[in-house]
């Protein structure tokens, strides 16, 4: 078992199988470094329970295939990014922290599919962006491409 | 534990690093010679700047080509770093993995006039007739000739 420590001070046992599908707690084990708790200072303990719980689902995912587990895990994953925007945005920075690559896969996936139909001005309202383009440099770019942003499909609200 | 202490401050370091990066300032973003200075450094209160440059492509690289190319006027940010072009290539290697954005393209030939183009999904191997197919836009005056290898390019 491995522990981790989030940045509220609370303690999590991970079984080690589960927990090396992190790059860098993998690294630190086999550099001998993980005898005592790991503290993760970027992540929260709302966002820990959520990488774990991910890692847990995920620890025999080589086997998946051979199991007829994956639709189990597809149905999972489809599940486990039904969050919020600010708790999305939580867990990719603790799966970029923590270089899970597969968790980063499916989170970055789950923002751009929230994001792809959406109008310039819903993207600027959801992510908080102030626009800092001029009125001339904003239409030179709708004119190289004006079918980009035509179409049924473009969605102005913000949800 | 010396090792280990060295080990997170690299991370530390690294992570820093990424979020430091700051597209007001600079129009290439892959520039090496760019390192902001602590001091010039803006306060980081967007969302996107807050996650960092890396990050932020990783979520872009997703999106369709539409989106992708309508989100370059969100702001300087997200414009200076839709039209790098190691940023393209990502958007590009990704799409030429993913089944879905595979196509298959087909034309009737008429002897005269305009010879309509379609396309459909190469990854649902279904019948190029069924309802998957999209007529294709495609400038006036083209015409496919014979048979041969049509290749298809966004400027």
């Amino acid at each position: 078992m491995v522990k981790l420590k989030s940045n509220d001070d609370k303690e999590f046992e991970v079984e080690e199988a589960a927990v090396i599908q992190s790059e860098m707690i993998k690294n630190m084990i086999e550099d001998g470094c993980a005898t005592s708790v790991i503290p993760l200072p970027n992540i929260d303990s709302k966002t820990l329970i959520k990488v774990i719980e991910y890692l847990n689902k995920h620890i025999n995912m080589g086997k998946a295939a051979e199991t007829g587990e994956e639709d189990d895990l597809k149905e999972f994953d489809e599940q486990f990014v039904n969050m919020g925007w600010e708790e999305l945005f939580d867990v990719i920075m603790a799966a970029n922290y923590l270089n899970i690559h597969e968790l980063m896969e499916l989170c970055c996936q789950s923002a751009a599919d929230r994001l792809k139909n959406k109008s310039v001005r819903a993207v600027r309202e959801m992510l908080k962006i102030t626009n800092d383009l001029t009125e001339e440099e904003e239409q030179e770019i709708i004119n190289d491409a004006p079918w980009a942003f035509e179409g049924p499909e473009i969605d102005d609200t913000v949800n | 534990m010396k090792r280990c202490n060295e080990l997170s401050a690299d991370i530390e370091s690294k992570k820093k690093q990424k979020k430091s990066i700051s597209i007001t300032k600079k129009p290439n973003l892959f520039d090496k010679e760019f390192n902001p200075s602590e001091e010039t450094e803006p306060e980081l209160k967007d969302v996107d700047q807050a996650m960092g440059t890396e990050i932020l492509m990783d979520i872009l690289k997703w999106l369709p080509l539409r989106s992708f190319l309508r989100f370059k006027c969100v702001s300087k940010f997200w414009n200076a770093l839709i039209s790098e072009p190691y940023f393209k290539m990502k958007q590009l290697s990704r799409a030429k993995n993913d089944k879905n954005s595979q196509r298959f393209v087909t034309s009737e030939i008429y002897p005269k006039g305009i010879s309509p183009m379609y396309c459909c999904h190469l990854s649902s191997g279904s019948d190029p007739l069924n309802e998957d197919v999209q007529e294709l836009d495609y400038p006036t005056g083209f015409i496919p000739w014979g048979c041969g290898l049509l290749c298809c390019c966004d400027p």
